[in-house]
């Protein structure tokens, strides 16, 4: 006997015929009464039917059941589906319909869009949304890429701008050097000179009139002007007609450069056209007496196209009277 | 509906009283007041009507009786007639109960409950054996489970998907879904009642 229905329910005893007379009184008063005894009337009603069709009743009860069947319409309609269910499950319907229940109800629009039922079985929308998803990495992956390429050469500009920065600094230094190698050896001469003239005025000779041409020099590195120390300040020696500035640029990219140089009462020496020389560096000579002692700025303009100034390089120094 | 003077005489004539009873036609009033004697809000009224006439239904079927749809609305009639007729009627679920069972036996005693070798020859529901009809019956089957919401459909194919471990299968699924099994088995023939139903939709469109 099938599993399905529970025979000794009364509700089952009911529907085979096996209850007393008063018995049955007693059940039909109660389902009258109860609507949940009547549920579970109409649920056993379906189990024993499906028990008549599987034909799992014993003779008598299935005899008594066929009387019934003869009289109802309703009662034959409920075997008809039992029987067309049964079959249904014996021939393994329900699962192999299942795909076309899938096609014919009407799934939510999500569902559809995202059903991905097997990796071996992939629906075009699956296979869709996989796409994306790979896209989606490449696109990140690539980016990544760049990124860090990106990053390494930002990192080699930016030693690239450091090594510049050690070879102004060395250019610097050289510069210095040289300038005052060359002060020493103008000042060695001029002494010479001076020991020329004192022995020739004793001598009787007169005094040669040619005055010794010399100058005062300063290089002035760039930064200068946040870090103003003594190496900007520039003594103009006694006699000294000309005062050489040598103004070192980071960077040597216009054609032409405009220098502004101002000083002590709002004195302001401007010079145009400039060019900076292989070492990146404008030199400009002015006359020692414009130059009286005190605090000057330097700017440093390159002249872009259109004949647009944009800063370039400032700077800082001191003349110190003597 | 009011009776004639001979009409009632036979009333005293219980040979008779089937025949009078089915004369007496339940207008919409009488109706009204059946209706009313379920329940005074209207609404609960019918739910509870329906509800009953559908108990009885299953009653005369049970009791093997033809047709009993219309020894249920005999039923009904009768009782209507007694309210309408102005008979105080406490609780009109018992008192149609027992007009029901006066009804019942009535009826057998016109012998219209079958032999049991009657039984089989006159079972009318179409031939299985009929490739057409049961083809029809599978499609409708296929179409009425797929209206239903996919859970409830694989609930209802799990449940019966294999009577022989059927009991295991159905522990199972009380256990996964977290309710008993009565709950359970409530909760799947509801679903298939409605299958039921648009099936035999289906098969009358056909």
């Amino acid at each position: 006997m099938s599993t399905q229905f529970d025979e000794s329910a009364i509700a089952v005893r009911y529907l085979l015929g096996q209850l007393s007379e008063q018995e049955e009184k007693t059940f039909e008063d109660s389902f009258f009464a109860d609507d949940e005894v009547f549920e579970d009337l109409k649920i056993s009603e379906a189990e024993v039917i499906d028990a008549y069709v599987a034909n799992e009743l014993t003779d008598r009860q299935r005899k008594h059941l066929e009387q019934r069947l003869a009289a109802s319409l309703r009662l034959q309609q409920r075997v008809a589906f039992a029987r067309t269910f049964a079959q249904s499950r014996a021939a393994g319907k329900p699962v192999q319909h299942r795909q076309s229940h899938d096609e014919l109800t009407p799934e939510p629009w999500w569902r559809r869009v995202f059903a991905v039922p097997l990796v071996g079985n992939l629906t075009p929308v699956g296979a869709f949304a996989a796409l994306l998803i790979v896209i989606a990495l490449g696109a990140v992956v690539l980016q990544s890429i760049r990124l860090r390429s990106e990053s390494r050469r930002l990192e080699a500009e930016r030693a690239e701008l450091a090594r510049d920065r050690d070879e102004l600094a060395s250019l610097a230094a050289t510069e210095r050097d040289r300038a005052s190698s060359e002060l020493r050896a103008a000042q060695q001469r001029y002494e010479r000179a001076e020991e020329l003239v004192k022995s020739l005025q004793q001598d009787g000779r007169p005094t040669p009139r040619k005055q010794p041409s010399t100058f005062a020099s300063l290089m002035l590195l760039p930064g200068s002007a946040r870090s103003p120390g003594e190496s900007n300040d520039l003594v103009i020696p006694q006699g000294a007609t000309e005062v050489r500035l040598s103004l070192v640029l980071l960077r040597a990219d216009y054609r032409s450069y405009q220098v502004i140089i101002s000083g002590p009462a709002n004195k302001q020496i401007q010079r145009t056209g400039l060019k900076a020389s292989s070492r990146k560096t404008i030199t400009l000579s002015l006359p020692a007496t414009s130059l009286p002692p005190g605090q000057y700025t330097v700017k440093v303009n390159g002249v872009a196209a259109h004949a647009k100034l944009e800063l370039v390089n400032d700077y800082t120094f001191r003349i110190v009277p003597k | 509906m009011k009776l004639s003077p001979q009409e009632d005489h036979r009333r005293e004539d219980p040979a008779r009283t089937r025949v009078t009873h089915s004369q007496w036609e339940l207008t919409p009033e009488a109706f009204a007041k059946l209706l009313a004697a379920f329940s005074p809000n209207q609404e609960q009224a019918g739910q509870l009507y329906l509800s009953f006439h559908s108990k009885l239904v299953r009653f005369f079927e049970w009791k093997c009786c033809r047709d009993a749809e219309h020894l249920v609305d005999v039923t009904f009639n009768r009782v209507a007639r007694k309210l309408c007729e102005g008979q105080p009627i406490e609780n009109v679920c018992a008192f149609s109960r027992g007009v029901a069972e006066i009804v019942l036996k009535e009826t057998w005693k016109q012998q219209d409950r079958l032999a049991p070798e009657q039984a089989i020859e006159t079972i009318a529901y179409e031939s299985v054996d009929d490739d057409d009809i049961r083809e029809q019956r599978l499609k409708c089957l296929d179409e009425c489970l797929a209206k239903q919401a996919s859970e409830n459909r694989a609930l209802v194919l799990e449940y019966f998907s294999q009577e022989a471990k059927a009991k295991e299968i159905h522990d199972r699924m009380a256990t996964r879904l977290g309710i008993s099994l009565n709950a359970l088995r409530i909760r799947v023939h509801r679903i298939r009642e409605r299958v039921e139903e648009c099936l035999e939709l289906c098969m009358t469109a056909a």
